[in-house]
């Protein structure tokens, strides 16, 4: 079999199986000539994004031997594609590095891919003895001793060295054919003929020169790994296995004194799939009961497939977190009702979606939509009951000198339309409140009216540029009642005949209009 | 001789062992009557067992002698905006978040709503609702997708002993929703509120009192309004559609409450010499409102209400 690719000149081979490799084909031949030896060659067309999403796929599968996966770039994977391990620090929970790859190629052989594996100290030795390396046994890992990789790597081809085609025949043409060769030459010939690219993957490949490779997913220190002897597949199992890990987890996070926002449980499928749920909390978490509760509603759409064999349980975002110091003085039932809120709002926003639960808080301003603002819930960093402190209200003086907050009983509606509702109003006079107004086609008499309350434009917020007069923005407010008892909170946008200012432009822009506000209770 | 010794004894304590097993039992049976007792009136062994006080009135007609708190309550209002059925339930609330049973302290309370609703009907707003002493510390808002989610989000809020209230505005409640949320709240001893469309007001369900409000009109108060104070008291007048356990012969419609100083308070037959009913006239003995021409000016200062 053999998989076809169609470019420039015809459609060639992109890549071949085994027993098509050993009747004599090889990528890059068209498919005519392949035919041409073997008559009966089965074809599949190429699809480069398919083969990503399945290395990704694979990389992610790797993620139950070490938190440090990358899937290798498609457009240099000539020599197969590639997915890098860091397993620094991981061998120890397979038993060693022998057992941990010969775990890792017996369970991907078994999704039917073909692989080889290699480890060594460098990644640019890894990847050369993956592809290049002689082992007595093939599909053997080649695993080379810390320290001596200059030597493993002496008899490998220098194409081993991720160099392209052009650099490889130009050192074949001067008879340099093994990457040992190359280790006592002058470097400085080398770079004037090859370019930088030849030195500095020989130095890579042999530890001279750093070679970082990134994660596919962040790795965070708050991680912890239950595996099973034999794949589960009852969400009760999971569930169990879910409640071992949390605990471990709590351990380091008290440990630390650290709390997590964030949790991320990480499934690994026996068919090579990944199956994940994330949860979020409103403030730093470790309670063991609290998370299952926010776990328990995503493990029934997760995905077990045949079963799990491996589950993590990562935090990635982590934050201090305090002692409880219980309060004498203060009452205890108390205090743990306000402990509750927390699991409350979490449970409700993981349902509902994030900004769903909010709190309406008050800021110092005139302006009626910009004294009351939702928030939401999970910003909320200070203890619920400390709202006073965040945002003052906002007190004005009265002429005796006594303080009164701006919005006491009845002077502020219930609701508030967040989009004042256009009306059509009638007054007995321009500037006078109106004797009745039409809303959603209905007709309301008005009983009786009160105010203007004259509210400005905030000047110091939306600065307007010089010499416009901005008094069109200046709303008169209203409360009013009409014939069945309900009560308004109408506005007038615009001023009628303004008062003589030096600089004042005679007749605002724009006509007053009427506006709805908010209903009373 | 000791072998006939130890047969009583063995007989008194195989007695003891068997009234052990009864009494447990008894309890069980006990603790399940208890559990599926619909609207079980003051049965609650929660903290907040004791009833709500409205006014003196209304405690009379209602069974326990004041909201019951381990009850689903409804609230209907007629269609639209329903200010006056929010304020009801939003003075309810009030009350319920400043008067815990036992405890000096004040609690929050869950608000639930679509989220459409707010376009609609008005958002909620936060120093309107201060008013009826549920500041920003005292409330949550969720704003759900759909009624199935505020029903969720209820039973969620009556499962949590974190709240002292909750509330829910949805368009639709069936007989089960109701009987479901009557239990929750039963079983924590915390009110639950519905807040419901006047076409409803003929539904079946489980709640102990459905209270139908309208808007009443406003008695003005004479003396002119200063600084921003309402010139009025915020009235309703309420009908008890339906009310599990009261009496046949009591009356349970028009009422006429008003909300003061943080308290509902009945207005029947009240004769205040400060108060009189508003209409167009009444309160032109006062300028409320500057005749035209005596306009109160430009804002001396930016941003200040004149």
């Amino acid at each position: 079999m053999a998989v076809v690719m169609a470019s420039h000149g015809g459609i060639r081979l992109a890549a071949v199986n085994p027993a098509a490799a050993t009747a004599g084909l090889e990528s890059g031949l068209t498919l005519a000539a392949a035919r041409a030896v073997v008559p009966g060659l089965e074809t599949v067309e190429s699809d480069p994004h398919r083969d990503a999403e399945t290395l990704s796929r694979v990389a992610d599968w790797c993620g139950r031997y070490t938190p440090w996966t990358a899937p290798e770039p498609l457009d240099t994977a000539a020599n197969g594609a590639g997915v890098w391990l860091d397993i620094t620090g991981c061998a120890h929970l397979f038993g060693g590095e022998e057992n941990l790859l010969a775990d890792l190629l017996r369970n991907i052989k078994r999704q039917g891919f073909h692989v080889r594996a290699a480890l060594a100290d460098t990644p640019g030795a890894a990847w050369a003895l993956a592809r290049f390396g002689q082992t007595a046994k093939p599909h053997e890992p080649e695993i080379v001793d810390p320290g001596s990789h200059r030597l493993a790597l002496r008899k490998l081809p220098v194409a081993a060295l991720r160099i392209t085609a052009a650099v490889n025949e130009g050192l074949d043409r001067l008879g340099l054919r093994r990457i040992g060769d190359l280790y006592d030459l002058p470097r400085a010939p080398l770079v004037a003929r090859f370019g930088e690219a030849l030195t500095q993957r020989l130095d890579q490949a042999l530890g001279r020169l750093a070679e970082p490779v990134s994660p596919r997913s962040p790795v965070t220190p708050y991680r912890v790994r239950l595996a099973f002897p034999e794949a589960i597949g009852h969400l009760d199992d999971v569930a169990a296995g879910l409640h071992r890990l949390l605990d471990r987890l709590r351990q380091r996070l008290v440990h630390d004194r650290l709390g997590l926002r964030r949790a991320e449980l990480t499934l690994y499928r026996v068919d090579g799939g990944v199956a994940r749920a994330v949860v979020g909390t409103s403030r730093p978490v470790r309670d063991v009961a609290h998370l299952e509760r926010l776990f328990a509603d995503r493990l029934d759409s997760l995905d077990l497939g045949f079963g799990v064999e491996v589950m993590t349980i990562a935090a990635p975002v982590v934050e201090v977190m305090a002692a409880a110091q219980a309060n004498l003085s203060h009452d205890l039932a108390k205090d743990e009702q306000t402990m509750q809120l927390g699991p409350l709002i979490d449970r409700l926003e993981m349902r509902l979606g994030r900004g769903s639960v909010v709190r309406l808080e008050s800021r110092a301003s005139y302006i009626p939509e910009r004294a009351g603002l939702a928030v939401s819930a999970l910003d909320n960093r200070a203890d619920l009951r400390h709202g006073e402190d965040v945002a003052p209200a906002l007190d004005h003086q009265t002429t005796d000198g006594r303080i009164m907050p701006t919005a006491p009983g009845g002077a502020r509606p219930l609701r508030l339309f967040p989009l004042p509702q256009v009306i059509e109003a009638m007054a007995e006079v321009p500037d006078g409140p109106p004797v009745m107004f039409r809303w959603r086609r209905l007709l309301h008499k008005v009983v009786y009216a009160e105010g203007p309350e004259r509210i400005a434009p905030e000047w110091w917020r939306d600065v307007a540029p010089p010499g416009e007069d901005r008094s069109h923005l200046t709303r008169d407010y209203y409360r009013i009642e009409d014939t069945d008892g309900r009560r308004f909170w109408l506005y007038r946008e615009g001023l009628y005949d303004l008062p003589t200012m030096p600089d004042a432009i005679p007749s605002s822009p724009r006509a007053p209009r009427w506006f709805l506000h908010g209903v009373f209770a | 001789m000791a072998s006939e010794a130890m047969a009583i004894h063995k007989a008194e304590a195989d007695r003891v062992a068997k009234d052990q097993v009864l009494a447990g039992l008894r309890a069980r049976i006990e603790g399940i009557e208890k559990a599926g007792k619909l609207g079980g009136q003051g049965h609650q062994a929660g903290r907040n067992a004791s009833p709500l006080a409205l006014t003196p009135d209304l405690d009379a007609i209602l069974p326990d002698g004041g909201l019951t708190r381990g009850a689903l309550h409804e609230v209907v209002g007629p269609p639209g905006a329903q200010g006056a059925a929010a304020g009801f339930a939003a003075a309810l609330m009030g009350l319920a978040a400043n008067n815990q049973d036992g405890q000096d302290g004040q609690g929050v309370v869950l608000w639930c709503r679509r989220h459409y609703d707010g376009q609609e009907n008005g958002e909620l707003y936060g120093p309107g609702l201060a008013a009826f002493g549920l500041g920003p510390e005292r409330l949550l808002e969720v704003r759900a997708g759909r009624d199935h989610d505020v029903l969720w989000a209820l039973e969620e809020g009556l499962q949590s002993t974190a709240l002292c209230a909750v509330l829910g505005e949805v368009s639709d409640l069936s007989f089960t929703a109701s009987r479901r949320l009557q239990l929750a709240a039963e079983a924590r001893g915390v009110p639950a509120l519905v807040l419901r469309h006047d076409s409803q007001s003929h539904a079946v369900s489980a709640a102990q009192t459905r209270w139908r409000v309208e808007s009443e009109k406003t008695r003005w108060r004479v003396e002119p309004a200063r600084n921003g104070t309402a010139g009025y008291d915020i009235r309703w007048k309420l009908n008890l559609l339906r009310c599990r356990g009261a009496t046949a012969d009591s009356q349970l419609e028009d009422w006429q409450v008003e909300w003061r100083d943080g308290h509902l308070h009945d207005c029947r037959g009240r004769q205040d010499s400060r108060i009189r009913t508003g209409n167009r006239t009444a309160p032109r003995d006062f300028a409320v409102v500057a005749k035209a021409g005596q306009r109160p000016g430009y804002p001396t200062e930016p941003g200040l209400a004149v």
